[in-house]
Formats: C-alpha cells, structure tokens, sequence
C-alpha cells in the first residue's frame, strides 16, 4: 500500500521532469513581438493573413520594398527599372544576389513564383492581383501558354513585364508578397511542404529557424541575404498568441517586446501611455445592406440609415483607439489621394428620406436583423448603431451573432439584411476599395449592381492623368456612398504599435508593415527613457 | 482478464467508426466551407483546391432533374468521399490540414497532443492529490469545521467557470507578484498556472467522491473490526480504506483523464499555450473538415483507453474484482 | 384474483413513495446548509424576477457619456463599456442563466429518463444497443458538438436550451437505466408483471415513483452543470445574443476589464459572485436532497 503514496508523490514529480526534458524551448531571440493569431502558411505565393505576410516579408524580397516611413516603392532585389511611355511595360535590372541556399537570384525565380500563383492548383488568395499582367488571367483559365503571359526573361538579371493597362500602382504592387521570387527547385522537391525550417529557401533579411504551432516561429539573421550588412537583429521571435489579452500579459512581464493590436475594451487607458502608438490603416469597417431585399432595395431608406449613424460617438465612445470616422469609402493616409467625407450626418434628413419611401416615422418598418461576427468591438459597434436607430428613426432592428464561416457564406449567398463588413487595402491606390463594389465582383457581396458606377471604374483604369483620375474617383465614390449606399461606412481602422522601445527603425505605417531590416538593437540612451 | 480487454478493443473499432461517421456528417453540414475567405476566392482556385483536398461539392444536374434525382447525386457524392475518408482513416492517414497548407493532421494533432499530455498529467495528479487529501480529511473529521471547510472548497471549486479562476491565478500571480510567467509555453514555471487552473474543479469533484465513498467503507464492518482492535486512524485511513473507497474515484479519473489530456481550449488561450483543445474550437469554425475530425477521433480513442485503463485499475487494486 | 384484489395491490405500492417523499423532505428540513441554500435561491430567483422593473434602468439602455463607472448611487454595480446599468444586467443575466440551467435540465432530464427507462426496462439486446448508442455519443467531445450544433442550425437561445439539454442526458440516461434494472427485479414489480399490468403503467407506477428521488438529485446537481457550461460557452462567445446577458456571458465580457492596466473589478465581482453564490447553493441543495433522498444514504 505504501508503494501507492510513493507513486502518488514521485508521479508529478516524474511529470515535471517529462516536461523539462519535452518541452523547452530556446526562447532566446533579440526581439519578441506577438504576431496574431497562427499565420496559416508563410508561403509568400499563398500566405493571405496579416501573420503570414508579416512572416514572408522578412524572409522573402521583392522587386521592389515599401520604404516603411513613406511606403514609396524602393528597390529591393531590382536594382533599378524603367518604365515604357505607355505605361505598360516595365523592365527590371535585378542585383546580384543569393538565395538562403548559395543559389543565385534570377529573373526566372520571379516568373517561376508568378505563374505559380497564377496556377489555381496553388490555391492563392489574392490570384486576381497579377491579372494586371498581359494574358495572366488567360493563362489561370488554361487558355494560353506559359509563355504567351506578359513575363519576359531577358538575361538572368534583366526581367521585363507586360501589363493589359497601364497600371499607375505597378511598382507598389511588385512589393507586395504575391509578387516575390520563389525557388522552383526547392517547391518542386517538398510540395507544400517548401516552407517548413528544413525545407526552406528564401532571399529575404531573414531565414526561418523553428515553427511551433500555435506558438512561435524563429528567424535568424540570413548572412547570404544581399544588404546583410545592414540588419541588425540576429534572432526574431514571432509569437502565435491568438488573445491579444494574453499578448498584452506577456508585454506587460517582459515576455515580450511588440504588440501590434491591443485589447479594445482596454484601449482607452493603454492609448495614454507613452509606449503607445497609432497610426490610421487602410481599412474601413462598413456595414452591408442587401439590396435585393425589400425595404433595402431603396436606396433612399439605406441612405437614410446610413445619415442617422452617429460616427463620431462610435469613434470615440465606442472604439476609442484612434479610429476615425468614416463618411467615405477611401480611408485617409491613401497616398496621392484625398479622402473627403462624401456626405454630413443629418438626423431630419434621414428622417425625410425615410418618410419618403414610405415610413414616416419609422412606422411600418419592418424589422431587419443586423448580423456581425463574433467579436466584443463587433458586438459594442452594433449594440451602439441598434440604439441610434431606434432613438433617431424609430426603426427597431435585431442583432444577430454568428461566426466568422457562417457570416462569410450568408454575404455570399446574400442570405442577410444588414451584416458588419470590414475592407483592408492590398496596395496602396483608392481603388483597392472602388473596385470591391463593381457589379458581380466576388467581394461586393451586397447585390448591387450599378452601370454608371462601374463606367467609371473603367474610366479610372484607362486614365493616366492622376488629378483627372482622383477626380473621378471622387465621383465614384460620391455615387456609392452618398447616393446609392449599398454600404454604410462606419469608420477606418488604425494599426497600433506598443513597444518598449527594445529596438529602433519601428515605425508606424498605414499598411502595418514592420521592416525587419531596419530594426536594430536601441541604445542604452533609449532605455533609460 | 485479457479476454475482457481484447472484447472491449475490439467494441472500440465500430464505437470509434460511428463517432467519425456522426461527425462527419455533422460538421458538412455546416454554412461556408474551409475555402470560404474574407476576400472571395477566385472561383478557379476554388475548384482547385477542392478537387485536391477531395470535398467538391456534387456535380450540377442537368436544369430538367427532379429532386429525387438531385437528393441522391448529393447523397451518391458525399459517400464517396465519406468513403475515401474512413479508407484513409483505416490506413491511419487523417489527410491533410485544409486550413494550414502542407500540415498533415496528424503531425498538427501530434506535437499538441504532446503539449497537452504534460499539462494534464501535471494537472491531474495536482487534482488526485488535493482531491485525496482533502476528501480523507472531511470524511476522518465528518461534520466538524475542518469538514465543512473542505466540503466548502470542494463546491466552490465547482462554482466558478475556470477561466474566472485561471484570469484571477494570472492577475495574482503573473501580474501583481510577477512570481510566474503569466503565459506562454517552454519553461517548467509555465506549467504552474495552467496546471492548477485545470486541476482545481478537477481535485474539487474528487475530494467529493472520495469523501462519500470513504464514509461508505469506513461504515463497514472490517474497518470498525479493526477500529475496535486498536488499529490507528492513521493505518486505517491510508492503508486499508483507501483499497476500496478509492475505486468510485478511479472511476471518474478515467474519462476526466481524456478529457483534460485533450487540452481545454479556456486554458490555452488564458494561457497562450500550443495544446489540443483550439483544435477542437478552432477547426470547427475554420471548417478545417479533416483537422476536427482527426481531433475528435483522438478524443473518442483516448476516452476508450482509459476507461480500459480504469478497469485494469480495477482488478489491480481489488482482487475480488475479475473483468 | 378479482378486480379488487388488482386495484389494491396497486393502491398499497403507490402508498410507498408518499412516505418516502414526507421522509425525504424531513430530513432535507433538518440539513441546515441544503435550507439555507434553497432560502437563497428562493430570494435570488425573485430577485431576477421582479429587480430589472425596479432597478430604474433598462438592461439595453446605452449612455455612452458615463461608460465603465465604479459603483455610484445611481448605479449600484457601476456601468459597464457601453454605459448600461450593471445591477440591471446582473439581475436581468440571472434570468437568462436560470432559465438555461433549469430548462437545460429539463430537457436532459426528459430525454435521459425516458432513453434510461427504456433500456432499462427492456434489458437484453435493445438494452445493449441503446446503451452503445450512449457510448458512441459519450466520445463525442462536448464542445465540438455543441458548437456544430450552433452553426448548424442558427444561434438563438432555444438553440442553447437544446444543445445543452442534449449533451447533458447521456449521464441521467445511465444512472436512470442502472436503477430502472435493480428497481424492476423487486417482487412488487413483479407481482404487477404476474398479474398483467401494461407495460406503460408499470413504468409509470411502479418503477418510475422508485426512480425518482435519484432522478431530483440528479438534476438538482445538473443545473449548475449546465449552467456552468454556458457560462464556458460564453466565453468563447457562443452564448446568449446581445443586448441580452446572461451571468457567464457578463463574467466572459468582463475578463477583458481585469488587467494592471486597469481594473474594473465591479465588472467581474457581481456577476462573478450571482453565478457562484447560486451555483454553491444549488450544489449544497443537491447533495442535501442527495442524502435526504437517495436509498444509498438514507441508513446513514
């Protein structure tokens, strides 16, 4: 019998000792900060979530880099370029450089990784950001060859690209991590698998270590990297911690030394200290009215409750963090752009506008559900609007809570009344949004469908002049959310930053980017601050 | 006795094929599918992806079909590929993670199943410590103040959700004395809180089975034999009780233990902790179809085998007991 | 045997569980902790009740000027993110949480005796089967199959009374089932099989009255259960829909609102405290009635 209680005590101890020996972990890094919530791959041809481009982006380089103060394009692997008079054509001068393996970095790694997106098989999200490039969605559709998409390898170092339509944005669009280089022989050696540590190849500042599910990945300094003598940081810990509660515990112990979003229910006392920063993003949060169901097919009764939105208390009673609010659909900061409030809130007018279409007063309106996903600023948002038409229109509407795949299918299937959307751009030009509401676009999701809208959108394509084409921007932009109002914006987003001050070159950009190389170690002048 | 176990591995084949069939079916019937995005996937890849991971939707029916012939096109295709699933399964292949390209199920399901196998040993043999101790002080002093005290504890630790527990050991300890690591995973002192925190409700409903079951046993005559033959409290306690008041006990731990060894989903994200338990979560809203499946039938396994091991426990401790 | 005979027979064996229950309630009477707990309940259940019409306040009602406010006077509980009266909250969530545990536990209970009291009374194979149904479903993990459940069919608080209810049977389908099986060998049971009593009428005089005092403590000790699991659900953010709260939900929205960065303890302490105090009476009622009720206890 005794030999029970004895097992009973060495049982945990044994354990413990398991643990020890299972579970270490070598949590020795330069610089720590939380990533999010697990990226789904670090493949830079698929990654789609703000993890995983984070992730690719400091192992893997471009023609092209987002100068992280101005996000210019700069060169990064193309040395230098130059662009045909139409527009259309840009050929790359790319500089002697290797890849994590010794191999050297050629042109043809660059078009081996864009007809690889370009190819359905590889499943890429953001596929329908390389049809710019001449035949590129001919060749996804298997309609033309290899070889007749717009991606001409002149020598190794010299790379030219053919585009449908002059593309304004082009060298911003050849940063993004969609268009970086990809070694064919290590993707056709692993499959999938390429991007695992002992698999990997890469040309970026960065290669990557050790990645623990649901934990954390590590990178270590890439010393074949061409500019390795300026990066400065030897190990980055980028830590998976889904709760951005948890990620603000393990900032506060020293666990830590980045956070790049915070809790929201605790913004407005962290928004006050001097770790803290914020920047507005590219994104707006907009809700989405179906306008194939009735009253929502008049426009005047979705203005209406758009007008009666009181933004500026959502901003700041609500949301707290900074956000600014949204009576466009072009959030500011877009560069070279203007963003300009398209209307005023106005209670009487959407009180008209209402009595208009045949509900004076709100009376006889039937009552429509509002659907969000699960999220507490999601859930303190809506609760705010619900309360704001009910006090300013009379119009009672139901909240409804589902999750993330349920909302998505309902927007898709357009089985939904009103539902919380939210927009994030991918490159730096206005019609990173303008677009997503052209007529059957994949991301419209509202039903509405408008030829004046999309004439215009047209118009913007082909227009190289860029004063003409904000203008007309500016149009669209007053058409879709001051007249028609498919979607009423609520406010645009911004990117927060919380540091210790661990490191210098972190600086806070509408995109959200972190450049990696920039970092280096803070002197000990700036810790004693 | 190996009779017995051989009988009970082999209920557990159709046991385990009917969870995985019921969730199978559950879990496609569920809105939006794994390649349903934020940003709307180009139909092309769509299809793609779907033919790669096997679980395309069925083939459009000619626009006359009638919905009798519709219903069994479904029906026809989503057995082929539950077919081609449970195949997989029998050559122990769970397939690839449709949400985290170039993962297998297994290896994802694995490493976490590691994780969490630590934290719930550490916290099940916390739990099976207090738990004893305090159900063998309470039934040894039964209706005193030192009984009502650990009857107290034993229902408080059941009436408090574990995440408000796990928050509070995280402000007291991670936060205000910054004596352990409030979160994160790789260090011994990162086991302490999470540990605790999954063992309090579990060592609570211990200390109460057990002090019932000890009342029970110390009623019967051998022990009251051996009362009044001067054995002291002591031996009688810890020694000849224990034998059978601990089975109902050894019963409980059984699917607690698969439960905790599973991972608790509460406790890894309080904690930012890699374990089993958001797969569960996480793979149901991810509709990462192969993923949660794979996590359910590891669940169903595990639960199989300890309740084995419970009966083995069984006949180990009381002899008279044969299987 | 005439009529007669048949009809007083069956009057003697309904005699029985009367007594048992006066005998039961007795005793739970002289159990101090299981009185005080169901006095507290008594009072928090009217307090739930009748308290948001008095509390001045409408549980929905937003002021956005006074959000996140410690207790006032006019606020007894303080405010929560969106400037709600809390107290209103707090009362208005007791309904949600009590109305969850209760009819979770009713539909349980209904689907697990009847599921129980047939494989029980039945025996052999049909019991067999029927009982590796409940194995099979046992190894369901809960999570997942409530969460399915909730995509499946839509988000809505009967939705949750029914998820809960039915992950909650399995076990009172078991205990009801081992008792149905001792309970059916007795010689009344017996005698009434001889004497050709219907099948539906033994049941549910016979071996159902017997049932029944495991069948209470059973689902007394189920409502904080599944009380419990919804407040776990909430968490997750699976529980009730807003505006509505329920005390897990109050308790899950307010973790955010305990850091050293700030504390809004009040956000946590009440509903924290509504759900455990109850959650502690319901336990001590039900291991009162427990030893008050249940023939394993009662020489004791």
């Amino acid at each position: 019998m005794y030999r029970f209680y004895i097992g009973l005590v060495l049982l945990p101890l044994a354990i413990c000792a398991l643990s020890f020996s299972l579970a270490s972990r070598d949590t020795d890094s330069d610089f720590s900060f939380r990533n999010g919530p697990e990226p789904q791959t670090c493949d830079p041809g698929i990654a789609t979530d703000m993890a995983g481009h984070r992730i690719a982006r400091a192992l893997f380089e471009g023609l092209t880099v987002f100068n992280p103060r101005t996000l210019e394009p700069e060169p990064g692997i193309a040395e230098r370029w130059e662009v045909s008079e139409d527009g259309r054509q840009y050929t790359f001068f790319l500089r002697r450089s290797l890849w994590s393996d010794g191999r050297s970095c050629t042109a043809h790694d660059f078009r081996y990784g864009w007809l690889r997106v370009l190819s359905p098989e590889t499943g890429s999200e953001y596929i329908n950001l390389l049809y710019y490039i001449r035949n590129a969605k001919a060749y996804a559709k298997n309609e033309c060859r290899a070889e007749d998409v717009g991606l001409k390898v002149i020598d190794d170092h010299t790379f030219r690209v053919e585009l449908e339509k002059p593309v304004p944005f082009f060298l911003s669009l050849a940063a993004f991590a969609t268009y970086f280089p990809e070694p064919s022989w290590a993707i056709e050696k692993h499959g999938r698998n390429w991007v695992r540590p002992e698999n990997i190849v890469c040309n970026g500042p960065y290669v990557l270590k050790k990645w623990a599910l649901n934990d954390h990945l590590l990178f270590e300094k890439n010393p074949l990297y061409w500019d390795a003598a300026n990066v400065s940081l030897k190990k980055i810990l980028a830590l998976s911690v889904e709760s951005s509660n948890t990620g603000l515990n393990l900032y506060e112990t020293g666990q830590c030394d980045l956070l790049l979003d915070l809790p929201p229910e605790l913004i407005h006392v962290l928004r006050d200290r001097r770790d803290y920063t914020s920047i507005p993003s590219l994104s707006c949060t907009y809700y989405r009215f179906n306008v194939t169901k009735p009253p929502l097919n008049d426009a005047r009764v979705r203005l209406a409750l758009s007008l009666a939105i009181d933004r500026k208390s959502i901003a700041q009673r609500v949301l707290m963090a900074g956000e600014v609010p949204a009576r466009s659909f072009v959030p500011p900061g877009m560069p070279g752009y203007a963003s300009a409030p398209c209307f005023e809130e106005d209670v009487e007018r959407a009180r008209a506008l209402l009595a208009e279409a045949g509900f004076p007063g709100g009376n006889g309106f039937p009552k429509l559900t509002l659907v969000y996903n699960t999220s507490m600023t999601h859930k303190a948002v809506a609760e705010a609007v619900q309360q704001m038409w009910k006090e300013r229109l009379n119009v009672s509407i139901g909240l409804e809570n589902v999750e993330w795949k349920t909302l998505l299918h309902r927007m898709t299937k357009l089985e939904y009344e009103i539902c919380r959307a939210a927009w994030i751009g991918d490159y730096v030009d206005p019609t990173t949004f303008l677009e997503i509401m052209r007529t059957g676009d994949g991301n419209n999701r509202t039903g509405w469908s408008n030829a004046e809208y999309d004439a215009l959108l047209d118009v913007i394509a082909m227009e190289a002049n860029p004063e003409r084409r904000n203008e007309i921007m500016h149009q669209a932009e007053q058409l879709l959310i001051a007249r028609e109002s498919p979607i009423a914006p609520i406010y645009f987003g911004v990117n927060q930053l919380m540091h210790r001050g661990k490191v210098n070159g972190l600086w806070p950009n509408a995109l959200g980017l972190i450049s990696f190389k920039h970092l280096s170690p803070a002197g000990p002048d700036a810790r004693a601050d | 006795m190996f009779r017995k176990i051989a009988h009970r591995l082999l209920w557990a084949i159709p046991t385990l094929w009917a969870i995985g069939s019921i969730s199978f079916f559950i879990i496609r019937l569920a809105p939006g599918g794994p390649f349903e995005r934020e940003r709307a996937l180009d139909p092309l890849v769509i299809a793609s992806l779907e033919r790669e991971y096997g679980i395309a939707p069925a083939p459009p029916m000619p626009p006359g079909a009638g919905l009798g012939a519709r219903a069994a096109n479904q029906t026809k295709h989503l057995a082929r590929q539950y077919l081609r699933y449970m195949g997989g399964l029998c050559r122990g292949d769970m397939g690839p993670s449709l949400y985290y390209p170039g993962l297998k199920v297994s290896e994802i399901l694995l490493n976490s199943l590691r994780t969490s196998f630590v934290l719930g040993a550490a916290a099940l043999s916390i739990a099976f410590l207090f738990g004893i101790v305090a159900g063998t002080l309470a039934a040894w002093k039964r209706d005193t103040a030192l009984d009502h005290g650990a009857r107290a504890f034993a229902v408080a630790g059941i009436s408090l959700p574990n995440f408000v527990i796990g928050e509070m050991f995280l402000l007291v300890f991670g936060l205000w004395l910054k004596v352990l690591p409030a979160g994160g995973w790789g260090r011994p002192a990162c086991l302490i809180l999470p540990a605790l925190t999954l063992a309090l409700p579990l060592s609570a409903y211990i200390a109460r089975i057990y002090r019932a079951s000890l009342i029970e046993v110390l009623g019967q005559d051998y022990i009251r034999t051996a009362r009044a033959m001067g054995t002291g409290w002591f031996r009688v306690l810890f020694g000849m009780a224990v034998r059978n008041a601990i089975l109902p006990v050894i019963s409980f731990m059984g699917p607690a233990a698969a439960a905790v060894v599973t991972g608790s989903v509460v406790v890894e994200r309080l904690f930012a902790i890699p374990g089993m338990g958001t797969h569960f979560v996480n793979g149901a809203l991810n509709r990462d179809y192969t993923l949660v499946l794979g996590a359910v039938m590891v669940y169903g396994a595990l639960l199989i085998l300890c309740n084995i091991l419970v009966d083995v426990a069984y006949t180990l401790i009381d002899p008279r007991i044969r299987l | 045997m005439t009529e007669q005979t048949i009809k007083e027979t069956q009057n003697a064996r309904l005699e029985k569980p009367a007594g048992f229950w006066n005998r039961g309630l007795r005793r739970l009477a002289s159990d101090r902790a299981a009185l005080v707990a169901s006095v507290f309940l008594i009072v928090v259940i009217a307090a739930c009740l009748i308290g948001p019409s008095l509390s001045g306040y409408a549980y929905s009602e937003q002021d956005l000027t006074s959000t996140y406010q410690a207790p006032t006077k006019a606020h007894l509980m303080g405010t929560d993110n969106l400037g709600r009266d809390l107290m209103t909250r707090v009362l208005r969530g007791g309904r949600v949480s009590l109305l969850v545990g209760i009819v979770g536990t009713l539909i349980s209970v209904a689907i697990g005796v009847v599921y129980g009291g047939i494989a029980g009374y039945l025996g052999g194979r049909a019991d067999m089967i029927m009982m590796r149904i409940v194995d099979v479903l046992y190894g369901m993990p809960f999570m997942f199959v409530v969460i399915l459940l909730m995509t499946v069919f839509g988000r809505s608080l009967l939705l949750l009374f029914i998820a809960l209810g039915a992950v909650e049977w399995l076990t009172i389908a078991r205990v009801v089932r081992g008792q149905v099986l001792e309970v059916k060998e007795r010689d009344f049971v017996e005698g009434a099989r001889a004497l050709g009593t219907l099948t539906p009428d033994i049941l549910r005089r016979h071996i159902l009255p017997n049932v029944m005092g495991t069948i209470v403590v059973y689902a007394t000790l189920n409502v904080p259960s599944v009380m419990l699991r919804e407040a776990f659900l909430s968490f997750l953010g699976f529980g009730v829909q807003p505006p509505d709260a329920s005390w897990g939900s109050l308790a899950a929205d307010a973790l955010t609102a305990i850091n050293p960065a700030r504390i809004c303890w009040w956000l946590v302490l009440f509903p924290c405290m509504a759900l455990s105090a109850t959650l502690l009476a319901l336990n001590f009622l039900g291991d009162g009635l427990r030893d008050a009720l249940d023939p394993r206890f009662v020489n004791r």
